[in-house]
């Protein structure tokens, strides 16, 4: 049963609570109520649906803050967070990427919990099971465009198609505008579905304001509709914590509860624009469609990156007649992107008007998008770029030379030298048996907020994945 | 209620609010041809409020340049004054700048 937005307060009652309805409530709801539990699964926003108007009008309908949400500190940045049915996997572009082993590696060898916790086989079993169930598949040939076919090409063996979770994909790049022709499995067209198949009570368009606790025992949850009705969720075993990395440890912070090793962390990502002579926008184009992680274990990603029109053009450098004469030439432009896997540690807090996030890469974080951002400049080049438009404080405004682009990586590692973006949040909240929050019984975190460190690739593969281990020790 | 007035248009009592008008001066600038509306109400009104007050940045630097608040220079002024602001050796007004840019295309109609 899936209720949006009640007009008369709500009390009810279940096995389990999920606060959240993104991968990992989804998940975590999709396989305890198959199992026969019962399940509410409580979403602070409304259903999706495909928006045929401006990138801003899905921003504002399904995004936090309409997209404007940004991390305090030295490099202040967006951090893009759903706020929908289905949540980040209704706007992210759908890729599936499996959870590196060496990462896993990494965990276990800083924690031997880890290794009871997500053992690699169950973790990897979960993950085959989600990449049947969601068709996961390599982006096919006619959907990679001139942007992500350019960057296949100018990265050679060392880039490849997306693994995305959208099999009927028609390639109309807009993934992160809510796909329009039912294509990106996101979780509300498939595992929110199978759960209320299964029992599953969903509240959507409910803001959950606080987790019940009494004598150190999770006991519910107590929220409000956006129309302003109150909805009280009691849980007889387990309030399930699926917020997302931002809003799982506020939501604690909220309810009183001192976290340990609340450490925000994420993948920063820049952009690099090239211009070409041939034609690169057009249709029909997977929204990313070409990645290359070849430099993965140097902490360095690369996609190709297919944003809605106004986001791209905010993103070329310059202002007034030169920005204007640039937006001309927009439709020839390749626009790929890097992302880091930062060593930087920030912190979720309580802020006056709802969570403050301090966050600010390190110099060694800001080398790496440096060094990346050269690579890709190089990469354009080499492919055949007529010019590359760095947005990096302190180079030429173009760029014609490998050398100068390979001038890029030299540059002082300054805060604020190029605008950064992140959309894979971690928090690295402790978590003990069962993936209990430290001091409290029956809260459970099942999102990235338990995720020790970063992972270096895009996170959803491994957040359900997760997920579904975490419904599987409450089973 | 401290960015808002009331204004005598005609018969009738509108609200305005002071910096939209100045705001979209500023994008004027940055963009030109910017034709947009106001801010979507979605915005979190902190959000609204920082962009909106941040204008006085752009006030500051006409004034520290041609004596005179942003809306009263002449159009090329006013590119000149943003284009400086766009290369300021501070990464904080860099990010402003970029913070309108980002909203200026996202509004535009």
């Amino acid at each position: 049963m899936l209720t949006n937005d009640s007009s008369r307060n709500i009390d009810d009652d279940a096995d389990f609570v999920i606060v959240g309805s993104g991968p990992a409530g989804s998940a975590c709801a999709r396989w305890l109520s198959a199992a026969g539990k019962s399940v509410i699964l409580i979403e602070e926003g409304a259903p999706p649906r495909p928006v045929t108007g401006s990138a801003l009008e899905a921003m504002t309908k399904m995004y936090r803050d309409a997209g404007a949400f940004a991390s305090l500190g030295a490099d202040a940045m967006p951090l893009i967070q759903g706020r929908c049915l289905g949540g980040g996997s209704a706007i992210n572009c759908g890729i599936h990427i499996r959870f590196p082993e060496w990462v896993w590696q990494e965990w276990v060898a800083t924690d031997r919990k880890w290794e009871r916790l997500l053992p690699w086989n169950d973790l990897m079993e979960a993950a085959d099971m989600i990449d049947r169930e969601l068709h996961v598949q390599e982006t096919p040939p006619h959907l990679y465009g001139e942007n992500g076919g350019t960057m296949l090409q100018a990265f050679g063996g060392k880039a490849h198609p997306i693994r995305r979770n959208a099999p009927g994909c028609k390639g109309s790049g807009r993934c992160m505008q809510y796909c329009p022709n039912d294509a990106k499995q996101s979780t509300d067209r498939n595992y929110i579905p199978m759960s209320i198949a299964s029992g599953a009570r969903v509240y959507a368009s409910c803001e959950v304001k606080k987790v019940l606790i009494k004598n150190n025992r999770a006991l519910g949850v107590k929220g409000k509709f956006a129309s302003g009705a109150k909805m009280t969720a009691r849980a007889r075993r387990a309030v399930i914590m699926a917020a997302g990395a931002v809003q799982t440890p506020w939501l604690l912070l909220k309810s009183g509860i001192r976290l340990k090793g609340n450490g925000f962390m994420c993948h920063p990502g820049a952009s690099m624009m090239g211009l070409f002579e041939k034609k690169i926008a057009g249709m029909p184009e997977a929204t990313q469609s070409a990645e290359s992680l070849h430099w993965c274990r140097e902490n360095i990603k690369f996609e190709s990156l297919g944003m809605p029109r106004e986001l791209r053009a905010a993103r070329v450098p310059g202002c007034g007649r030169l920005l204007q004469s640039r937006l001309e030439k927009l439709d020839h432009v390749a626009f790929w992107g890097v992302a880091c896997r930062a060593e930087a540690r920030g912190k979720v807090m309580r802020g006056p008007f709802g969570p403050l996030v301090w966050y600010s890469p390190t110099s060694k974080d800001r080398s790496l998008l440096l060094r990346g951002l050269a690579m890709l400049a190089e990469a354009m080049l080499n492919a055949g770029a007529l010019e590359v438009w760095p947005s990096v404080y302190g180079t030429p405004e173009v760029l014609t030379s490998v050398k100068d682009a390979r001038a890029i990586a030299d540059i002082k590692p300054q805060p604020g030298l190029f605008p950064m973006a992140a959309t894979h949040l971690f928090c690295g909240v402790t978590v003990r048996e069962k993936f209990q929050a430290e001091g409290v019984d029956g809260l459970v975190i099942a999102d990235s907020s338990f995720f020790p460190s970063n992972i270096g690739v895009n996170p959803m593969s491994s957040i359900m994945a997760a997920a579904a281990l975490v419904a599987k020790a409450w089973v | 209620m401290l960015l808002r007035f009331k204004k005598f248009d005609g018969l009738k009592i509108r609200k305005k609010r002071i910096f939209v008008p100045q705001m979209k001066k500023v994008f004027e600038a940055l963009l030109p041809g910017w034709k947009g509306a106001d801010l979507p109400n979605k915005f979190p009104a902190h959000v609204r409020f920082a962009l909106r007050a941040s204008v006085l940045l752009a006030h500051v630097y006409s004034i520290r340049h041609y004596g005179l608040p942003f809306g009263m220079i002449s159009y090329d002024k006013r590119v000149r004054i943003i284009e400086k602001l766009y290369h300021h050796p501070s990464a904080t007004i860099r990010s402003i700048v970029q913070f309108w840019k980002l909203t200026a295309l996202m509004t535009q109609c």
